[in-house]
């Protein structure tokens, strides 16, 4: 499931995930987040900055679910950075198990990641 | 303005000839000295007051300040000599009104003999006796407050002796400069959001032409002729250079505004310089320069494994750049007081006075290869400060046209 409320983006991640064999969910409005997220998921990506509710309380929800809390979250975002920062330091204390920058981070290589996770 | 009033105090022979014993060794300047070093503005009132308060043997002092539309004076702080109290019936007068609004609104000293008479003492405190005397807090042609001291009774001191006006200009002076510190400390948490919402919405769009460039190139949207290959890998270069210059402005923010966290652990180095060197082989096999690393026993430091990786990439990146077509780069690591990493070129070197620039921001050497190589000058700005943040160091030994020796110092892992 992809968490995020830039289109363009949502379009990207979706194509490449699509063309790697994953089915995708799109979330685009994090308040509808959790509801989709109970339906089930094998994997969420979560977007951080988001309108009306952010990816860190997304992330504590979904935590805190007895139904959810299974679920692994990578975090994907352009807030902070993947080597000093709190922010990452933040999404791992909430149990996220990965912290990735969008922008230093291609399609192919959240793929890669998600494989990684997953098996 | 403040160090010339500082010179003022320095230069003149006022010194406070008080029956308190408290302050017959302290000269304004000292005082001056004191309440100038304090950045919060509560700490100096209190400190201003309870010196007024000891010089003057009062009754009580008290400080009000001007609000931001300068039509009434706040109440901040109230030393009486069982110690601070908080403003009980009155917590603020409007401009011209009482013995503290009418200071103000004056500009000069409002005296009252006798707080039971007049009806311009309105704190009605349950006090039967004493003298109010207000003193207007005068900075640069602005009132930013006033001081008002209460005597246990009339005929105390009924108008500011030197030594008071002279106080009463030293708490004026650091309540300006500590509103001053207040208004740019707001500044720069202003310029810092800016810079981090900037920082997003650049690596938003960012992130959207890398993605789909590295799609195209993945053959997401089918195979590209060679032609559109090299055009694509250009196209993505450019991005990549843009990616970086955003990462280290981001960096140099963190830096500048001491935001950034280190998570110290004993950890393996040598495991840190092949992860470094695994991850900018393919960047030095495209320039046939062999790098040259013999690993040892596992040498432990204490320090940021992350940020010491972030370092090491930096210089190691460097290295590849300033280094001509089938050079040799070689890592070595030695144990001192601290663990010594040198990470030794066969590249272009740096002049003597270049060595004493390159960790300066925005510092670029101007030689044959800096040009191609790009980069905006604050990669060893960045990895110094990072190195020393984790506490070591980064230092460099070069000999123009033979190469140069950059070291980093880590701190050797705790027991």
């Amino acid at each position: 499931m992809l968490i995020e409320d830039d289109l363009t983006l949502v379009e990207m991640y979706k194509e490449k995930l699509k063309n790697s064999g994953y089915r995708v969910l799109t979330v685009t409005d994090s308040k509808l987040a959790m509801q989709r997220i109970r339906t089930g998921a094998d994997l969420i990506l979560l977007d951080i900055l988001m309108p009306n509710l952010n990816g860190f309380e997304v992330l504590k929800r979904v935590k805190s679910d007895e139904k959810t809390k299974h679920i692994p979250v990578i975090v994907l975002t352009n807030i902070g950075s993947e080597s000093i920062d709190n922010d990452k330091k933040l999404a791992f204390s909430l149990g996220a198990i990965d912290y990735m920058i969008k922008s230093l981070n291609t399609p192919e290589s959240i793929v890669q990641k998600i494989e990684s996770v997953l098996n | 303005m403040l160090s010339a009033i500082k010179k003022n105090l320095t230069d003149s022979d006022w010194r406070i000839n008080s029956p308190s014993p408290d302050f017959q060794d302290n000269s304004l300047s000292e005082i001056f000295d004191e309440l100038i070093k304090i950045d919060d503005l509560e700490v100096v009132l209190e400190r201003g007051a309870e010196k007024v308060l000891r010089v003057l043997n009062a009754y009580s002092v008290s400080i009000a300040l001007m609000n931001e539309t300068k039509d009434a004076l706040d109440i901040k702080i109230i030393c009486s000599r069982c110690g601070k109290r908080e403003p009980r019936n009155i917590k603020s007068f409007k401009l011209g009104s009482g013995v503290a609004g009418l200071a103000a609104q004056k500009e000069q000293y409002v005296y009252v003999n006798d707080i039971t008479k007049s009806p311009l003492f309105i704190c009605k405190n349950g006090r039967e006796k004493g003298s109010i005397l207000a003193v207007p807090l005068i900075f640069n042609h602005e009132v930013v407050g006033v001081l008002s001291i209460s005597f246990d009774f009339p005929e105390s001191i009924a108008k500011p002796t030197p030594a008071l006006t002279v106080l009463a200009l030293i708490i004026a002076a650091t309540v300006a400069n500590s509103k001053l510190l207040d208004r740019e400390k707001e500044l720069a948490k202003l310029k810092s959001n800016l810079v981090a919402t900037a920082t997003h919405e650049l690596r938003t769009p960012l992130t959207a032409v890398r993605g789909y460039l590295s799609m195209l190139k993945d053959g997401d949207a089918g195979i590209l002729n060679s032609k559109q290959y090299l055009y694509l890998n250009k196209a993505l270069s450019s991005t990549d250079r843009l990616v970086s210059l955003v990462e280290d402005l981001l960096s140099t923010l963190r830096i500048d505004e001491k935001k950034v966290v280190i998570n110290t652990t004993n950890f393996d180095l040598s495991k840190v310089i092949e992860n470094v060197i695994d991850n900018l082989r393919s960047k030095a096999d495209q320039k046939k320069i062999h790098i040259n690393y013999r690993k040892k026993a596992k040498i432990f430091v204490n320090a940021d494994s992350n940020i010491t990786y972030h370092i090491l990439q930096n210089l190691l990146d460097n290295a590849i750049k300033y280094t001509p077509d089938r050079g040799r780069i070689s890592f070595e690591v030695s144990k001192k007081s601290k663990i010594i990493v040198s990470l030794t070129d066969t590249g272009c070197g740096i002049s003597t006075k270049d060595q004493k620039i390159i960790f300066d921001r925005f510092s670029r050497v101007a030689n044959k290869l800096s040009t191609k190589a790009g980069g905006t000058g604050l990669g060893l700005f960045i990895a110094k400060n990072l190195a020393e943040t984790q506490g070591g160091n980064i230092w460099v030994e070069s000999i123009p046209d033979q190469g140069s020796t950059f070291y980093l110092s880590l701190p050797l892992a705790s027991n």
